[in-house]
């Protein structure tokens, strides 16, 4: 429990952090689209978790609280608008390619 | 945050072309033959400039999330105007089929850039961008559905989510430093601008310079500046002539707006870390775009290089602003948004002059479909010389003023014996002048190529007026910019200078943070 109580605003940014990373990562090395969508809402949500946690009552007691909030209820509804267009984009990269690996995406260059 | 009557008052413009767009869709749904939906599209753009032109000038207003002040004016003007020539170009180079997806995305962005440019809060700030993005991914989507293009649409969505993502994560770092997304605040309300002295004191300002950084690096992304530039040419070369007039002009113009409002509003006085940082972007930025741009034969690639390089001169106008943030010197910016315009202005031109030009049935490719030019179509071929010359930096033309407020401001920090980073600007200034050589190369080698090689046999024309109407319009303005330039300037001068007094009057309640001194 003892652990449980010293729980601060930099112990939730750390996790953000983790997350940032891990998804920056995962869009790097996956090869799949789908994958790489993934890697995107971990990276999303984790600056998510950054307004949430810096417009808690951790980091401040006189602040409205709201706007983290909604900055990151935003978010939410974005990252679905995002995933709605991405499904469309790479179902007309499988039609033409017929796959989804982006390591085919190599036609253009110079 | 408040939001009254009048905030939602002054967003009329942006919601007409939202719910427009949002009826495009739903009715051309209905519509098989879709054969007057550009009429469609005109008509709120047209709604929306005479708005934007009724507003120009009104005086300063805080108003919560949104600002009304003299580059919010320039903006959106610059946007409805851009979205009034993007139909022009697409009139005729869509498909029917998609006629109504692709005028209603394009009214999406306009409203997008128009948020954009107005945005006195992070969260308005963001979406505003978002909102250009995404139609934007919808719109390379509708552009070709071949190979190349879902290439390309697939590395442009991809990469430009992650740009988003790290600007995100970089707001997300400057909200937690100052409690509050609002730039400037009005009233009783302290905005992120007010709090700037208090935040840099606090055990953890250091974290808004990173948060900074992050932001920069987001937005770096949509002005294609180095190393987030390497989707460019790939993705013009991917899509159509028209969505890579719209690419090259559209992301850059919410890019550069965006950076004006944080560059003025967010941040603090001494950020010299930032505009070393910037300085060598710049440098980096336009020297590999010129010089990359030298060998390439494919007339979109060589454009992209060419809106690299340009990234690179915008840049320049960031350092300026952020290394004089101090002493109020805000001309730096508004020497960038001067560019600014002078490029879109010029792209949009040499874009619908490629669109215009067919070479056996297909769109223009080469270099070498252009051969011959002056012969085949003379007016189109002098009128896209006109637009090579004002990318160069050719003295008559517009675009030679817009280098030299740019350089010329460079030139002032290096000589000025107090600035602490004379030296940097000194070297930014030298590098600019080589730069603007190299690029006069490739751009006359397109005049060149017009001029005095032999045509090919078959170069039918597209006949198509909307793209000679906007070609013309643009290297006339171009022309007449060149012959005045002290108009166009001095409508964006006032602006960024207006932006900064306005929050430390004192009839607002505020006080001046500490270390600046306000211009008079």
């Amino acid at each position: 429990m003892a652990l449980l109580g010293t729980v601060t605003v930099s112990h939730y940014l750390a996790v953000g952090a983790v997350l940032f990373v891990t998804g920056a990562l995962c869009m790097a090395t996956k090869r799949n689209a789908l994958g790489v969508l993934m890697g995107i809402e971990l990276v999303l949500n984790g600056a998510n978790l950054n307004f949430v946690a810096f417009g808690s009552e951790l980091l401040r007691k006189d602040n409205l609280g709201l706007d983290g909030s909604l900055m990151a209820l935003f978010v939410i509804v974005l990252a679905a608008g995002e995933a709605a267009v991405a499904l469309a984009i790479a179902l007309n990269f499988y039609n033409n390619h017929m796959s989804i690996d982006i390591d085919q995406a190599d036609d253009l260059k110079g | 945050m408040p939001v009254d009557l009048e905030t939602i008052l002054i967003l009329v413009p942006e919601g007409a072309l939202i719910l427009s767009a949002t009826a495009l869709f739903v009715l051309g749904a209905a519509d098989r033959r879709r054969s007057w939906w550009p009429v469609c599209a005109t008509l709120p753009l047209l709604f929306a400039l005479v708005m934007v032109v009724r507003d120009w000038g009104r005086p300063v207003l805080y108003s919560g999330p949104l600002i009304q002040d003299a580059t919010g004016d320039t903006g959106r003007l610059l946007s409805v105007v851009l979205g009034l020539v993007m139909v022009l170009m697409a009139w005729r180079q869509t498909r029917r089929k998609l006629a109504t997806e692709f005028f209603g995305g394009l009214l999406m962005v306009v409203a997008g850039l128009m948020l954009v440019s107005r945005a006195n809060d992070l969260v308005f700030l963001f979406l505003g961008t978002e909102l250009v993005s995404i139609p934007t991914y919808m719109l390379l989507f509708l552009g070709k559905r071949n190979r190349a293009s879902s290439e390309a649409t697939v590395k442009y969505f991809f990469l430009s989510l992650l740009a988003s993502a790290l600007f995100l994560y970089g707001v997300s770092f400057v909200y937690g430093m100052s409690g509050t997304t609002l730039l400037v605040g009005s009233g009783d309300l302290l905005g992120i601008r007010d709090k700037l002295p208090e935040i840099m004191q606090s055990q953890i300002g250091g974290l808004l310079p990173l948060g900074l950084v992050l932001v920069l690096a987001g937005l770096g992304f949509k002005i294609t500046a180095v190393p987030f530039h390497f989707y460019a040419p790939d993705v013009y070369q991917g899509t159509t002539n028209v969505n890579a007039a719209f690419l090259a002009c559209a992301p850059k113009i919410a890019g550069i707006l965006a950076l004006t409002r944080i560059v003025v509003n967010v941040v603090p006085a001494e950020f010299y870390l930032g505009a070393k940082l910037v300085i060598v972007l710049a440098i980096v930025t336009m020297t590999v775009g010129n010089v990359c741009a030298l060998w390439q034969t494919h007339v979109r690639r060589l454009m992209a290089y060419s809106s690299i390089a340009h990234a690179g001169y915008l840049l320049i106008g960031l350092a300026l602003g952020l290394a004089s943030a101090s002493s109020g010197g805000l001309h730096g910016l508004s020497a960038m948004l001067f560019y600014l315009v002078l490029y879109v202005v010029a792209t949009l031109g040499t874009f619908g002059a490629f669109a215009y030009v067919r070479s056996r049935g297909e769109e223009a490719e080469h270099l070498d479909d252009l051969a011959g030019l002056s012969q085949t179509h003379a007016p189109i071929a002098a009128m896209l010389a006109v637009c090579m010359l004002s990318l160069a930096g050719i003295p008559p033309l517009a675009g030679f003023w817009g280098k030299l407020t740019l350089f010329s401001g460079a030139v002032e920090l290096a000589f000025d014996m107090t600035h602490p980073m004379r030296g940097w600007f000194a070297v930014l200034a030298v590098a600019g002048a080589l730069n603007a050589a190299i690029a006069a190369a490739y751009y006359l080698r397109v005049i060149l190529v017009m001029y005095f090689k032999p045509p090919h046999s078959d170069s039918p024309v597209t006949a198509d007026h909307g793209l000679q109407t906007v070609v013309a319009i643009c290297s006339v303005l171009l022309v007449l910019i060149g012959a005045d330039p002290g108009r166009l300037l001095d409508a964006i001068e006032p602006q960024a200078v207006r932006a900064r007094q306005v929050p430390v009057e004192p009839e607002l309640g505020m006080n001046a943070p500490d270390g600046e001194q306000i211009p008079e």
